[in-house]
C-alpha cells in the first residue's frame, strides 16, 4: 500500500512542490508589496493639500465648526496622521476598507458593487483584444510588408494613438445615435431591473437565472463600451504578435521546417505561434490588468458604474478610504496578474518549472 | 477530427433558429418595458451623495427627494421665492417673525398607510437640527414644537423672516418617524453618532410624497414608482428612471428620445438641437469676482481705487454673451428672482475711462495679481478656465495683468474659504431661497465677505442689521437694495452673471420649468 513511489510520480511531486513553493512565495512579497502601496497611497493623499471637508460639506456646513467637527470625527481624521495610518492597517487586517466619505457605505460594499461590472466590461474587452490582436499579429508577420501588413500597421498605429476618450464618444454618435447598432449607455436599458446578484456580471447572473432576454440586453449594453476598451489593446497585442513571430521566422529551425516542405500554416502553428505565445501571454496579462484598472474615461462616457467611476469619484470628493480602496485593488490586480501570468510561462514553456 | 460541412439546408434551417431566437429575445426585451407602463426617463450628471432628507444637500437630491417627501409649504413651477401649502394647509407668522404656526392637512398619509402628524413634523426638524449634517444649519436658532396633532410651532431665537421658505426645501422632507426611527433613526441631541438611519433611507423611502424609491445609486440610476397611498392628485407617470449621463451623452439621448429630459446641457449645445423642446430660464447662481481687501493679503487688492478699477473696466454685455443664451448681467448679488433684487438700471456699467483713473490713484505697477478659481471646473455649463481667460483679458485692457490660478477645486475651496487668495472668481447658489441668505454671508464680517478679507464697513452692517428685523416686505426690499448698492460701491465684491438654467425635454412631456432649488418638479410633469 506505501510502496516506493516511482521516478516520475517524485519529479511530479517535486514539480507540485517547486510551484506550490513558488506560488507561496510570490503571495508573500505580494503582501509585503501591499503593505508598501497602501503606505505610499496613504502619504500621497496626505500630501494632497485639499481639505476632504471643504468638499464634502456645503458652505453653511462649513462655518459651523461643530458641524466640521463631527465630520471629521466620523472619517476619523481628528487623530494624527500616523495614528490614522495604524488605524486603517488594523482594519484593513479585518477586512475593514473604512467607510467612504462619498457613498458613506463601507468601501468594501461599494467595490463589491462596483467591481464586477469592470471585471465583467474588460473580460469582454480582453476577449476580443485577444482574437483580433493574435490574427492581425499572425496575418501581418506572415504577410510582411505586403499590403495586408500596411494596412494592420496603420490600424494598429491609429490604433494606440487615438485618445480612449475622444474614441469613445465618436462610436457611441455613430453606432448608437446615428445607426441605431447599440443600445444607450448604461448596463440595462433604462427602468429594467438587474438579475439578483450571484457574480454582479449581469450577463452571467441573468443566465445563471435562466433570463436569457436579460443576458442578451447586458451583452447588447457591454458590447460597444467593451469595444472600444479593446481597440487600444488590440493594437498593442497586434504590433507585438507581428514582432514575436517576425523575431521567431528569422531562425534556423523555421527555415529547417519550410524546407523539410511542411506546410506554412503548420510552420506557424508548431513552430512559431508556440514559442511566441510566451511574451503574448506577458502583454496579455499586463493588457488585462490595464483593462480592470484603467477604465475610467470609458466608463465615464458609457456611464458604466465600475471601479473606473468609483476612482474618479473618490479623486475629486478627496474621498481618502475610497481612494485607498481603490489603489489596494488595483495593486491586487496587477499583483495578480502577474502571478498568473509566471505561472502560465511555467506551462507554456517547461524548462522555467524548475528554475 | 473531420472537418464540419454544413449543407445549403442545413445552413439554413441554422440561420432559421438564430433568427427565431434572436426575435424572440428582442421581443421579451421589448416587452418588459412595455409592461412597465408610462415611465419618464431623466438623464442627468449625478451629485447627490444620499437621499436621506435630512443629510442631502445637493440639488440632484434635491430634486429626487421633491417628488418623495412632502414639506410644510413647497413652490410651484419656477417660482422659488412664494411658498404655497403642501403639508400645511395655511401659517402664520408673530409680529416679528420669530413665532410660525402651521396648521397641517389631516389626509396626508405615508407611503405604508400611517397618518402623518405634527409628531413626524417634529421628528423630521429635530432630526434635521442634530444629526449635524450638511443642511443642519438651515435649523440653527430654530425649534419645532408641536402643540396638538396638526399643528407644529417652529419658533425662532432670532427674527427670521426666511422660515416659510427655508421649510418649502427638501431638506425638510417630514418622514415617517415610526418607521426611520425602527430602522435606527434617531432624532435627539446626540443624533449625530446615534442616528443610523441613513442607509436605510436610501434603500427605501417613508415619505408621504407622490412617488417612492425603488432603486438607488450614486453613479447609475435612481427609480421613483408611484406611491399608491398618495393623498394629492395621481402623478403624470407610474415610474420615473433618472439616469447618471454625462452631458455629450444627454444631448444624443434626448434627440433620439431615449430620455425624456436632459438637465445639464450648455447654452453651445441646446443651440444645435432640434427637435426637441427648450425651457430657458435664469439660474439663481451668481458668479462673482473678488479683490481681497485685506492689507495684510495684498497692499494692492486690498485698494478701494483697486477694486473700482476692477469694478469698471469688466465688459458685462460681453461675459453674458461669453455665458450664453439666457444668462444676464447680474445687477446685484442677489438673484433676480428674490426679493430686493436690483433692477438692469441698477448694475455696474463698464466705464474704462473711470477705471484707469482708479487705477493711476494706487500704488499698482503693473505687477501679477494672483486669481484664483476653480480649475477644470464648470458650473451650469461656465468653464471656469475660460470664464477666468476672458476676465482676464478685459482687465489687461486697462493695465490690470491678472496671473491665472486654475487650481483643483478642494484646494481653491481650501484657500478661498481661507481668504487668502489675492483675487478670486466664485459663484454663490442659494442654501435657502431668499435674500437674507445674501445678507447673511456677503456682508462685512460675514463668512464670505472675511474670505474677501472684508472685516468691517459699518454703513452696511447697519442695514444688515435692520433687515434682519424688519418684517415688513417693502421695507425689506428696499433695504435689500440699498445692502447690494452699497456692495456694488463699497466692496470687494463685483457680481458678473447670473447663468442660464436650461432643460431640454421631448415633445411628450408636459409641465416642465425650470427651478432653482429642484431643477425640475417631477411631480408637476405630465
Amino acid at each position: 500500500m506505501f510502496g516506493r513511489r516511482s521516478p516520475s510520480e517524485k519529479s511530479g511531486g517535486l514539480r507540485r512542490n517547486t510551484l506550490g513553493n513558488f506560488i507561496i512565495r510570490r503571495i508573500a512579497i505580494g503582501i509585503i508589496l501591499m503593505l508598501g502601496i497602501t503606505f505610499i497611497s496613504f502619504s500621497v493623499t496626505q500630501l494632497v493639500p485639499g481639505d476632504p471637508a471643504a468638499l464634502n460639506l456645503g458652505q453653511s456646513a462649513m462655518s459651523d465648526p461643530t458641524i466640521v467637527a463631527a465630520w471629521r470625527a466620523k472619517y476619523g481624521l481628528d487623530k494624527p496622521v500616523p495614528e490614522q495610518y495604524f488605524i486603517y492597517l488594523n482594519h484593513l487586517i479585518h477586512g475593514d476598507l473604512g467607510l467612504s466619505q462619498q457613498s458613506r457605505r463601507p468601501v468594501s460594499t461599494d467595490l463589491a458593487e462596483y467591481f464586477p461590472a469592470t471585471l465583467e466590461l474588460a473580460t469582454v474587452a480582453i476577449f476580443f483584444s485577444l482574437i483580433f490582436g493574435l490574427l492581425f499579429g499572425i496575418i501581418a508577420a506572415v504577410t510582411r510588408n505586403r499590403w495586408p501588413d500596411q494596412v494592420i500597421r496603420f490600424v494598429t498605429l491609429t490604433g494606440v494613438s487615438v485618445p480612449t476618450f475622444w474614441l469613445s464618444l465618436v462610436f457611441f454618435y455613430l453606432f448608437y445615435f446615428k445607426l441605431s447598432w447599440f443600445p444607450s449607455n448604461g448596463r440595462l436599458d433604462p427602468g429594467v431591473d438587474s438579475p439578483s446578484t450571484i457574480t454582479g456580471m449581469y450577463t452571467v447572473d441573468a443566465v445563471l437565472h435562466g433570463q436569457f432576454a436579460l443576458a442578451w440586453q447586458a451583452l447588447r449594453h457591454i458590447m460597444l463600451p467593451a469595444i472600444v476598451l479593446a481597440i487600444y489593446t488590440i493594437a498593442v497585442l497586434t504590433r507585438f504578435t507581428r514582432a514575436s513571430i517576425l523575431e521567431i521566422l528569422n531562425n534556423d529551425y523555421v527555415r529547417a521546417a519550410r524546407a523539410k516542405g511542411l506546410p506554412e500554416s503548420l510552420v506557424i502553428r508548431r513552430h512559431v505561434l508556440r514559442p511566441a505565445l510566451l511574451s503574448i501571454v506577458t502583454i496579455a496579462g499586463v493588457a488585462f490588468g490595464n483593462l480592470l484598472a484603467g477604465s475610467v474615461l470609458v466608463e465615464n462616457v458609457f456611464s458604466w458604474p465600475g471601479i473606473g467611476q468609483y476612482a474618479y469619484r473618490s479623486s475629486i470628493g478627496l474621498d481618502l478610504p475610497g481612494i485607498m480602496g481603490v489603489s489596494i485593488v488595483v495593486a491586487g490586480i496587477f499583483i495578480t496578474m502577474n502571478l498568473l501570468v509566471d505561472i502560465a510561462y511555467r506551462f507554456i514553456d517547461p524548462s522555467l518549472r524548475h528554475g | 477530427m473531420g472537418k464540419i460541412k454544413l449543407g445549403r439546408s442545413r445552413f439554413a434551417a441554422v440561420a432559421g433558429a438564430v433568427a427565431l431566437v434572436s426575435s424572440s429575445l428582442i421581443l421579451q426585451t421589448t416587452s418588459s418595458n412595455a409592461a412597465s407602463g408610462k415611465i419618464l426617463v431623466i438623464d442627468s450628471e449625478f451629485n447627490h451623495k444620499t437621499l436621506d432628507p435630512q443629510r442631502e444637500f445637493e440639488d440632484g437630491g434635491n430634486m429626487m427627494d421633491r417628488a418623495i417627501y412632502d414639506t410644510l409649504l413647497t413652490f410651484k413651477g419656477s417660482d422659488a421665492s412664494r411658498p404655497v401649502p403642501s403639508l400645511a394647509l395655511s401659517y402664520k407668522a408673530n409680529a416679528d417673525s420669530t413665532v410660525f404656526t402651521f396648521k397641517l392637512r389631516k389626509s396626508a398619509r405615508f407611503s405604508d398607510g400611517t397618518k402623518l402628524t405634527s409628531a413626524d413634523v417634529v421628528y423630521s426638524l429635530d432630526r434635521l437640527k442634530n444629526i449635524q449634517g450638511n443642511p443642519s444649519s438651515l435649523m440653527a436658532g430654530l425649534t419645532a414644537t408641536a402643540t396638538d396633532p396638526y399643528t407644529v410651532v417652529i419658533t425662532a431665537d432670532q427674527p427670521d423672516t426666511a422660515v416659510p421658505v427655508k421649510v418649502a426645501g427638501p431638506e425638510f422632507g417630514v418622514v415617517n418617524s415610526k418607521l426611520v426611527a425602527a430602522h435606527g433613526g434617531y432624532a435627539l441631541v446626540g443624533a449625530v453618532t446615534k442616528d443610523k438611519a441613513e442607509n436605510y433611507l436610501n434603500t427605501t423611502s417613508a415619505g408621504s410624497g407622490p412617488y417612492m424609491l425603488s432603486k438607488f445609486s450614486l453613479t447609475t440610476e435612481v427609480d421613483l414608482v408611484v406611491n399608491p397611498k398618495y393623498w394629492g392628485p395621481k402623478p403624470g407617470y407610474s415610474k420615473i428612471v433618472i439616469r447618471n449621463v454625462t452631458q455629450a451623452v444627454q444631448a444624443l439621448d434626448v434627440q433620439k428620445g431615449v430620455a425624456n429630459i436632459a438637465i445639464d446641457l450648455s447654452p453651445k449645445q441646446v443651440d444645435s438641437l432640434t427637435g426637441v423642446n427648450v425651457t430657458a430660464g435664469v439660474s439663481t447662481t451668481v458668479f462673482f469676482l473678488y479683490s481681497n481687501a485685506n492689507p495684510q493679503i495684498s497692499a494692492v487688492t486690498s485698494d478701494p481705487n483697486f477694486q473700482n478699477a476692477v469694478r469698471y473696466a469688466l465688459d458685462y454685455k460681453a461675459l453674458t454673451t461669453f455665458a450664453g443664451k439666457g444668462s444676464i448681467q447680474a445687477a446685484g448679488i442677489i438673484p433676480s428672482a428674490f426679493q430686493g433684487a436690483l433692477k438692469p438700471a441698477d448694475a455696474t456699467k463698464q466705464d474704462i475711462a473711470l477705471a484707469k483713473a482708479d487705477l493711476a490713484k494706487t500704488a499698482y505697477k503693473g505687477e501679477p495679481i494672483g486669481l484664483r478659481y476653480w480649475g477644470g471646473g464648470a458650473w451650469e455649463g461656465i468653464s471656469f478656465d475660460d470664464f477666468a481667460t476672458v476676465i482676464s483679458s478685459q482687465l489687461a485692457a486697462v493695465g490690470i495683468n491678472l496671473k491665472l490660478q486654475p487650481t483643483p477645486v478642494g484646494d481653491a475651496l481650501t484657500t478661498y474659504r481661507n481668504g487668502t487668495d489675492t483675487m478670486g472668481l466664485w459663484f454663490w447658489g442659494p442654501d435657502w431661497p431668499d435674500s437674507s441668505n445674501y445678507s447673511q454671508n456677503f456682508g462685512p464680517g460675514e463668512k464670505v465677505g472675511l474670505r474677501a478679507g472684508w472685516a468691517t464697513n459699518a454703513a452696511v452692517t447697519k442695514v444688515i442689521n435692520a433687515v434682519a428685523i424688519e418684517s415688513n416686505p417693502a421695507k425689506r426690499a428696499s433695504l435689500y437694495r440699498q445692502f447690494q448698492l452699497d456692495l456694488n460701491q463699497n466692496s470687494p465684491f463685483v457680481p458678473l452673471i447670473q447663468s442660464p438654467a436650461i432643460l431640454v425635454s421631448t415633445k411628450s412631456v408636459i409641465g416642465i420649468a425650470s427651478n432653482p432649488i429642484w431643477k425640475v418638479n417631477l411631480t408637476e410633469l405630465k
